[in-house]
Formats: C-alpha cells, structure tokens, sequence
C-alpha cells in the first residue's frame, strides 16, 4: 500500500496537498505524525527560498532525506520544494540548496516580465521511457505562481519546459529517484489531480 | 488571462449589491464555488463583505471545507488584519489573502506579511472611485475615503512587495454595464505585477476586449456569474485562442 509523507517543514499551504491526496484516495500524512514508514516523499512549499533553505535544514529533514535515499523512496518536490532539490538559490542572497540535483534557482531571466508568474501555461514534457505515462500531459496547462526558475547543470535532468513571455525555461525536473514540477498540481484542477495519481501510483 | 471567481460573501450567503451595496442574497458559497469549479473556473476570490467592520473574517470554516474538493487556487479576504490571521487563513487551505483596510491603516502591515508569507501569498486589494478629477482609495468594503490617491497607492503597495493587485471600480460595481476602461487605462502602465480587474462586467465581449488590449489583466466576475450571462467553458475557449503566451 502507498503511503505518503508530507515534509511539513514550515512553509505554504500544505493542506491543499493533503486534501488532494485525500481525495485522490492516497494516505499520506506529515512528517511530524510519521515515524519513516513511508513509500512516498513530497516536499512542498510556497514562500522565499532564502527561509525555506534554512528550515530544510533542520536534523529531522535531512534524516529523512538520507532514509529516503537509502531505502529508495521517491522524493518529489513540488514548486519551492522541487527548487529545494537544487544546489543553490539567489533570492535575498546566495541560500545553499539540498544539491540533490545539480543546478541554481535564479529569478526570470526576462527583466521587463510581469512577476510573479501567475496563471496556467503548458507544459512541454521531454521524452522519457521511465516516464512514458507523463505523454499524456504532454503541452497540457496546469498552474504556477513563481518568479524564480530552474538552471540546471545538466540537460538530462530537465523533465519538461515551459514558456513565459517568450522565454523558455525548465517547469519539472528529474534526478535518481527523485523528481520536481514548478507548477501546482494539487491547485490545477482536474488535470492537476490525475497527474498527481500517476505520477505517484507510477514512482512509489 | 485568468478568469476568476468573485464571492461576496454576508452572513453565509453570497451576496451582490450595486457599487458594493444593496447587498441580495444569491446563493450558497460553498455550492457556488464548486459549481464554478467544475465548469473549469481558473481561480475563486471569497470575501467578507462585513469583516472590516466588524473586524474579523467569518470564512475561515468555508475554506476549510471548499479546499477538501476545489482544487484551484483559493483566496481569501475581508478583515486580514495581521500575521495571525493569515497564518490561519493559510492553514485553513487559502492560498493567498487579499488585503486592504488594513493596509491602510498600518502602513508597516503589508511589508511584514509578504516577508512571513512570501509576495506571492499577499494581494493588494483596492478600491477606488474618481472623485471630481482623481481617482481616490476607500476602504471598508467601498465605505470610506482615506484620502489618498489611487497612483500614489498602487506604487507603495507593489514597492511594499505585493505579488498582485485586485482592482475594484466602486461605481461600476455590479452594474453590469463593462469594465471601467478609463480606470484601468489611467493605470495600467504603472502596474508591474499580475493585475486582476473587478467590477462591471456585464458579458464575454467585456472581458475578450481586456484581453485583447490589456496583456497583464486578469478578470474576477460575479454578477455574470450568478446570473448565468457567461459560461465559463465557453468563454475560456475563447480566451485560448490566439495565446500571447
């Protein structure tokens, strides 16, 4: 049976989260009423990075980050949290990220934008055997609200992409048992809701 | 462009009045707010039509329940008056709050909450009414004018770090006769985050033609909502075509 944790460290509306599992039928529950028995990690959050880099920190995070490690858990991170896999960040000063996936977390490039980005844009998924069951969101909109974005090191770790004011920038992200999207899921509807499913019933 | 829904909410019942008066009842918000999110509304804004006044915000239970199966982003405002009831509006399953009288009224409130909860959890709410030739700021749900101009505001809220604003025209209010053009026209050009526009909107003509000349607009919608003057599939396909994004 699936059962996920939700790493509350402190940050953003994390029951939205928990009420779109609950309603997609998972069991989930946060870290604080957990004791690692768990298939499934989620880290989410909304907020500034330079805070959240620091709670992430804290001993308990970090052990459950090297027991997911360990075991095989699939951590999936979601907006502040899929930026949190990444070595570093650049929002009120240099912030050291969990460097699970190599790259910064720089504000959007294209200085004249309206930010935050706000709204529901596509998502273009990259082609990915392990992640065949993605095809059919593939160029479908789902939500964000960011005004940071993902600079990866490496191509390969780019899972999809997505495009602001005509510039193009990574939206989800991929490691060794390990996965990230900017964009909200549990907050873009319907569509939102059966990828959370799949993704999910397809990594744990 | 995101096309919200607008809930004023009295007493448990959504309401609408006429420039935010003569309030009637027109239904059930929890009911409503799934009703426009099944028909694929992009947004929901639910706000306390009598928090400011009497200085708390009543909602907090219905977003509760309406986050257990509307699963888009969920606002909340009327009566925020500081941390505290943020903190709870968030844990309540809100995604941002709307602020206004209380940033009115503490000109330090709006800077500290985006530093707790992040420039994208914190609206700037406004409403504003020209009066002889300026545009003025009111607070208390359209009932009082602060005194203070409607430029000189938009630039101390956006450079306190709000993530957006909600922009409400007090007197084309619920009338249902389009947008305040004029408004939006005197202050697009100063905005510099994502802008919604509130108040007026009487069909889709209304809010394609924002969309077709006002790039960073979004629109909240009430009346033609309760009502039934727009479809929100139909309407949404229309704004789909010919993307800017």
């Amino acid at each position: 049976m699936i059962k996920i944790c939700i790493l509350d460290y402190g940050l953003g509306n994390i029951l939205s989260l928990r009420n779109s599992l609950k309603y997609l039928g998972f069991n989930s529950d946060y870290l604080s009423n957990l004791n690692n028995k768990f298939n499934f990690l989620i880290i989410p959050g909304v907020g500034s990075y330079s805070k959240a880099s620091k709670l992430i920190k804290k001993k308990k995070y970090i052990d459950v980050i090297n027991y997911c490690r360990k075991n095989n858990i699939f951590i999936f991170g979601i907006c502040l949290g899929m930026q949190l896999l990444l070595s570093r960040g650049s929002e009120f000063g240099n912030n050291i990220g969990l460097n699970l996936i190599k790259g910064n977390v720089d504000i959007f490039p294209n200085k004249r934008s309206i930010l935050p980005i706000i709204g529901w844009n596509k998502v273009l998924f990259r082609k990915n055997k392990k992640f065949n069951f993605l095809n059919k969101y593939d160029n479908k909109k789902f939500y964000f609200i960011h005004s940071y974005v993902a600079n990866l090191k490496y191509n390969e770790n780019i899972l999809s992409t997505s495009k602001y004011d005509k510039v193009i920038y990574t939206s989800a992200i991929l490691g060794n048992n390990m996965a990230g999207v900017q964009f909200h899921p549990e907050k873009s509807g319907e569509i939102g809701l059966n990828f959370l499913n799949d993704f999910i019933r397809n990594n744990s | 462009m995101r096309l919200i829904a607008r809930l004023d909410i009295k007493n448990d019942y959504v309401i609408k009045g006429v420039s935010l008066e003569g309030l009637r009842k027109v239904g059930n918000p929890f009911q409503l707010a799934k009703k426009y999110y099944n028909e694929g509304i992009d947004e929901l804004i639910f706000i306390d039509q009598v928090a400011s006044l009497y200085k708390r915000n009543n909602l907090f239970n219905l977003i509760e329940y309406s986050s257990k199966e509307v699963f888009v982003p969920l606002t909340l405002g009327g009566g925020i008056r500081n941390n505290k009831d943020i903190e709870l509006a968030i844990k309540s399953g809100a995604d941002k709050v709307s602020i206004n009288t209380a940033a009115i009224e503490d000109k330090k409130f709006l800077k500290k909450a985006v530093k707790n909860f992040g420039s994208s959890t914190i609206i700037s709410y406004i409403e504003t009414k020209k009066i002889e030739d300026k545009w003025m700021i009111y607070k208390n749900a359209g009932r009082d004018n602060v005194n203070i101009e409607l430029i000189e505001w938009i630039k101390f809220v956006q450079d306190n770090g709000c993530g957006e604003i909600v922009l409400t025209s007090i007197d084309f209010e619920g009338r249902q006769n389009g947008f305040d053009i004029e408004l939006i026209n005197k202050v697009y050009n100063s905005i510099k985050v994502p802008i919604i526009i509130s108040g007026g909107c009487s069909s889709e003509k209304d809010v394609l033609y924002l969309r077709n000349n006002f790039k960073n607009a979004s629109v909240a919608i009430a009346s033609c909502l309760h009502y039934n003057k727009i479809n929100i599939k139909n309407l949404k396909k229309k704004i789909d075509k010919n993307l800017y994004t």
